[in-house]
């Protein structure tokens, strides 16, 4: 008998399927044409490039294997840039490194196979990052509107008088419509996506744009993109089939779909407004929420929009996150199955089925709405806080009415009694407390003038980040002998144009690649790009942001801006980060002209020989940031990646605020293009960029600032203090197993900062211990960091022991 | 054999009791036909007996099953909406083999062979169809399931006469054969006079008549009295529409014409006068009800004020 119902309930759920499946061909046909047009289009011109450049650097590294082996063949253990130049005319600073740290570890055993390893793994990273990437534009753009659609398609049955008849007479359970449906959804969406991907590889292959890594790679980047993808999809589906459920006409399912989204994100600010109100910020209000953070962040791509959280997200690929994830949305489509069983088949003619839904849908969306069309038309209006207000109410009112007209079929019953316009108007008054309460300081949102600053860290190398270069890596020149390098950097720092580059001989030049993000802040290139570069957003405060570097300065220490930097990756860009009050929103300004005009502004300033251009346009290219230097001097101090730190205490950081305050407000604009000392600010409450946001040069003019940091004892000067200070330094980064990466320096910045370093040793002994105990490889060969050439006088090492085990970056410095 | 008892439904979006407290049987190889005027709660009732919607209160067995997410029951339910509903862009036999895939009864031969007695391509797209051929290929799929039970949701509105009569043939010729139990609704009295062996008329989701139409025609005639005396009533036969011309008196009165004849004597003598002149007429269904509802009084109910007389 059990058998027989088994078998029954398995005829009924394969015929349902089946049936779906032949009746949604048309739909199938459309998704197919559409992902096949939309899906390898996109994924092979952004695959193609990345290959040429990633083979390319093999290519590099495989010649300068070559080259280092036969350095050593001639007796060399190293070799210098002149050296290197005449022997080998062609001259490029990448592949003097690479042919230098090949010669460095040749003894190492296996250290060739390690390169092709971590080339591996850079092509891993890449790929991943492609697909990530793609991923995110497809759930976006074609997955969200195809999942929905396809929802709406498979549960069909449950829509309409004439479809719940037909459907509802035949011999199949609710349950078993549920699970075809949820089955022949999952088909329909992950079908498509399944075949482009697969397309792509032979796409790929035909392109020849794969001529080094192994086909069988190739494939097993596409299986996890196709899992990936599926995962993706998932929790799409357990919404789209939730939204179906519950509204009913094409309508009104749409708008619950959309609403969905629009809920999360509407309750993460009220949340996020809340969290203010608690002196927390976004960030940790989510995290606080265990496991929705990673659920929601894979689940909305709205959130991941508004909220600007691409950079972390796409690195949440983790099997954990994925698993949250997985357990969320099953729940969530459970939890459908059992709506789906309650809902009443007669109800299939009604735009919304269950009708505390409709009311929670109708008046949520109200407020959603009304806060979206009112900053909206303030945004494009520009009338201030009276449009807000204007356009709020009114909008409430519209949406209110559209809404009701959706849910009741008509606008008969528009404000039909005094509950309604009681909700109505309650939904006014939470509306513009919501909006508004930044204004009358309901969610008390911390004046930044008040902010309380954590720290304060002074860098020596401040002349290289006024006038920094673009990209997403920095640039670290050091010397190898401590005195020389002490030289040099106390002529940079004191001359600020000291000639300084490839020419003088130095044996130790080396470049590593190692943090994102430096800021830049040059007065001309402020003017320029105000000028000649449209704003893509306006600011909220429509100050002139970049008329002068003053007014940056000046804006930066209020609170409309958090920092400015300047960024290139593969298009560079200049982007400000502004708060609204409890909201953080930020623009960018892209173009070329202002790209070229920094780049030749930095390699004039930095007097380099070998034109900056040249790096940009090797393999290095789009990894070039900034230049800052390092020597070992700097380290005697207790500088740690070139800056030194000091902790203030309140009462000091108040006073220093107050200090920067009056130079600030009294400085002139050509203060800022004199020389100046790098400040960077930490922040306690942190955004969700975790490193100094709130970085300031600080010109020669700044007299009290300067005054008072001298007298809380920071040191400013190279020379202060110099022959006291011998110091280890080892910071010890992990790998992130969530974000796929390792913390950079500027992480363990922050944690020093916070003086909870548990990774940080200083103690000679435990320094020793440390190094003795563990192998270096090199920590990324594809963009050369690695030992510098003087080992006995200074190292300078991005080092692991393991693959995805620890990251140890230290500086020691020798006598 | 269905049992009803005490089944009632309130649509809770409109508030509407669609069905109030309703309770019949229909014998096993029985064709029920359901009179109701629009919105009186036929269609909730053949929804409730075929497994679509379920009843707030009362039950409605089937076999002695409940119907609701019963598959095996259901697989021997073959129900036609009042709604045509076919896939997209589908031919019979797409749909044929939509129905083999669900009903282990489905016959295959059945369908082919009445395809062609109905004179459907059923390789052609349902929706080159008329109204009316996708009528008949509601019905032909209905019937190749070989239900036990049949409930049409007035299946036969659409059809032209001819074709209806040779439909509801096919339809009774599975009665006799099979013993399927059939439910029709319709508003087309005469079509349920020809087709079923019993006619329950619900109104505003109440049941107001059950009855066997041989029942009903056997026990409702119109009596044509003609007495040698003037001004003798015939109030005691209970009689509806009395009519007078002259001498003669028609009226409608409930019972066998061997019984009113008797009552019509009995009626003469008592008041010394001779009958000269009696016939009990037989009438149509429709008549029987228009008259029915006259003696209940819903007559100005259902129809909207005035008495629905032919």
């Amino acid at each position: 008998m059990k058998n027989e119902s088994l078998a029954r309930t398995k005829n009924s759920i394969i015929g349902c399927i089946k049936n779906n499946l032949i009746n949604g061909w048309p739909v199938m046909l459309i998704i197919f044409v559409i992902y096949l047009l939309a899906g390898p289009v996109f994924l092979f011109v952004t695959f193609k490039d990345d290959y040429e450049r990633l083979n390319r650097n093999m290519q590099n590294l495989e010649n300068a294997y070559d080259v280092a082996r036969e350095i050593r063949e001639e007796g060399y253990n190293t070799i210098s840039e002149n050296a290197y130049y005449t022997k080998y005319g062609k001259y490029t600073a990448v592949d003097y490194y690479r042919v230098n740290n090949f010669l460095t570890a040749l003894d190492m055993d296996e250290y060739y196979d390690e390169q092709i390893s971590y080339y591996m793994v850079s092509l891993e990273d890449s790929l991943e990052e492609i697909y990530g990437t793609t991923g995110i534009i497809i759930a976006c753009v074609i997955g969200f509107a195809i999942v929905f659609f396809v929802a709406k398609h498979c549960f069909a049955f449950d829509k309409g008088k004439k479809n719940t008849d037909f459907y509802g007479a035949l011999p199949v359970t609710r349950y078993e419509y549920y699970i075809s449906s949820v089955i022949c959804t999952l088909i329909f969406s992950i079908a498509p996506i399944v075949v482009s991907g697969l397309l792509t590889v032979p796409a790929l292959a035909a392109a020849k744009a794969t001529e080094v890594v192994e086909a069988s790679v190739l494939w097993s980047y596409a299986g996890k993109y196709i899992l990936s993808a599926f995962l993706r999809m998932y929790d799409f589906i357990a919404l789209a089939v939730i939204a179906n459920i519950v509204g009913n006409t094409v309508g009104a399912a749409m708008v619950n779909y959309g609403i969905l989204n629009f809920y999360i994100v509407a309750f993460l600010g009220l949340g996020c407004a809340i969290s203010n109100m608690a002196g927390s910020t976004f960030e940790n209000y989510l995290s606080k929420i265990v496991g929705m953070e990673e659920f929601l962040l894979n689940s909305s791509p709205f959130l991941r929009m508004i909220f600007s959280l691409e950079g972390t997200t796409f690195a949440l690929e983790g099997f954990a996150s994925h698993l949250i994830w997985f357990i969320v949305s099953t729940a969530i489509l459970a939890g459908g199955c059992f709506i789906f069983a309650l809902r009443r088949a007669e109800n299939s003619v009604l735009p919304c089925s269950f009708r505390p839904v409709r009311y929670v849908v109708q008046y949520m969306s109200m407020i959603v709405a009304s806060l979206a069309v009112s900053m909206l038309f303030e945004a494009m209006s520009n009338t201030g806080i009276i449009g807000i207000c204007v356009m709020s109410i009114i909008s409430c009112f519209l949406s209110f009415i559209c809404l009701n007209a959706l849910f009741e079929g008509s606008l008969r019953l528009l404000l039909k009694n005094a509950r309604h316009m009681f909700i109505l108007f309650g939904s006014v008054v939470f509306l513009t407390i919501f909006v508004f309460g930044d204004i009358f300081g309901v969610f008390n949102v911390p004046d930044p003038t008040e902010r309380n600053f954590k720290s304060v860290t002074l860098s020596f190398n401040d002349q290289f980040y006024v006038g920094v270069t673009a990209g997403p890596t920095e640039v670290t020149i050091t010397r190898s002998s401590s005195e020389e390098a002490k030289k040099v950097a106390m002529d940079i720092i004191k001359a600020r144009k000291t000639a300084y580059g490839y020419e003088n001989g130095s044996e130790s030049v080396t470049v590593t690649a190692s943090t994102p993000d430096v800021y830049y802040v040059d007065e001309e290139l402020l003017k320029y790009g105000y000028q000649n570069v449209p704003l893509e957003k306006k600011l909220y405060s429509d100050e002139p942001v970049f008329e002068t570097i003053h007014g940056s300065l000046k804006l930066v220490g209020r609170h409309d801006i958090d920092y400015i930097e300047f960024m290139k990756q593969y298009v560079p860009y200049m982007r400000v980060t502004v708060r609204y009050g409890i909201f953080e929103d930020s623009f960018s300004l892209r173009d070329e002209k202002v790209s070229n005009k920094l780049i030749s502004d930095i390699a004039e300033f930095a007097d380099l020989k070998t034109p900056f251009e040249d790096i940009l346009k090797s393999d290095f290219a789009g990894e070039v940031s900034a230049c800052t230097i390092y020597e070992s001097a700097l380290c005697k101090l207790g500088v740690y990646n070139g800056y030194a730190k000091k902790f203030l205490s309140d009462n000091q950081l108040s006073a220093f605020k107050v200090a920067l305050k009056k130079d600030l407000d009294n400085a002139k604009p050509s203060d800022f293009t004199a020389p100046s000392r790098y400040i960077a600010i930490l922040k306690a409450k942190n955004t969700s960029f975790k490193y100094d946001s709130g970085g300031i040069s600080i010109p020669e003019s700044f007299t009290n600032t300067i005054g008072i940091l001298r007298e809380f004892g920071c040191i400013l000067d190279v020379d202060d203090d110099l022959e006291t200070l011998t110091k280890y330094v080892i910071g010890v980064d992990k790998y992130d197993e969530q974000s796929g990466t390792y913390k950079t320096h500027w992480d363990v910045m922050n944690r020093v900062a916070d003086e909870k370093d548990e990774y940080s040793y200083s103690d000679d002994a435990k320094v020793k211990k440390f190094i003795s105990e563990n192998i270096f490889v090199p920590y990324d060969l594809c963009y050369s960091s690695l030992l510098s050439i003087s080992p006995k006088e200074y190292y300078k090492v991005y080092a692991t022991a393991g693959y995805k085990g620890l990251i140890i970056t230290f500086d020691v410095c020798t006598e | 054999m269905i049992e009803i008892r005490n089944l009632s439904k309130t649509y809770k979006s409109s508030g509407v009791k669609s069905l109030d407290d309703v309770t019949m049987d229909v014998k096993t190889g029985a064709v029920l036909g359901l009179l109701g005027t629009n919105g009186a709660g036929k269609s909730t009732m053949l929804r409730i007996l075929s497994g679509i919607y379920k009843q707030d209160s009362g039950t409605a067995l089937v076999d002695g099953q409940v119907v609701f997410d019963n598959n095996k029951l259901k697989s021997r339910i073959s129900y036609i909406s009042d709604d045509q509903f076919y896939l997209n862009s589908c031919t019979l036999h797409d749909m044929s083999r939509l129905y083999s895939t669900f009903y282990p009864t489905y016959s295959k031969e059945r369908f082919e062979s009445l395809v062609k007695s109905f004179g459907l391509d059923p390789d052609r797209k349902v929706n080159t169809f008329s109204k009316g051929m996708r009528r008949q290929g509601e019905v032909i799929l209905a019937l190749s399931v070989m239900p036990k039970y049949m409930f049409c949701d007035e299946t036969f509105d659409g059809l032209d006469p001819l074709m209806r009569e040779y439909a509801a043939g096919i339809l009774m010729a599975d009665v006799a054969e099979y013993g399927t139990t059939v439910i029709l609704s319709s508003h087309n009295l005469r079509e349920l006079e020809q087709l079923c062996d019993h006619i329950a008329l619900i109104h505003d989701g109440k049941l107001l008549i059950n009855r066997s139409v041989d029942d009903m025609k056997d026990n409702t005639f119109k009596c044509q009295v003609v007495f040698d005396k003037p001004d003798i009533s015939v109030d005691r036969m209970e009689p509806f529409d009395i009519k007078k011309t002259g001498k003669l008196t028609s009226f409608v009165a409930v019972g066998t014409n061997e019984e009113l004849e008797e009552k019509i004597k009995n009626i003469a003598s008592e008041n010394g006068a001779e009958l000269v002149y009696f016939e009990a007429l037989p009438l149509t269904l429709e008549e029987i009800f228009t008259h029915e509802l006259n003696s209940r009084g819903l007559n100005k109910l259902i129809y909207g004020g005035e008495n629905h007389e032919k």
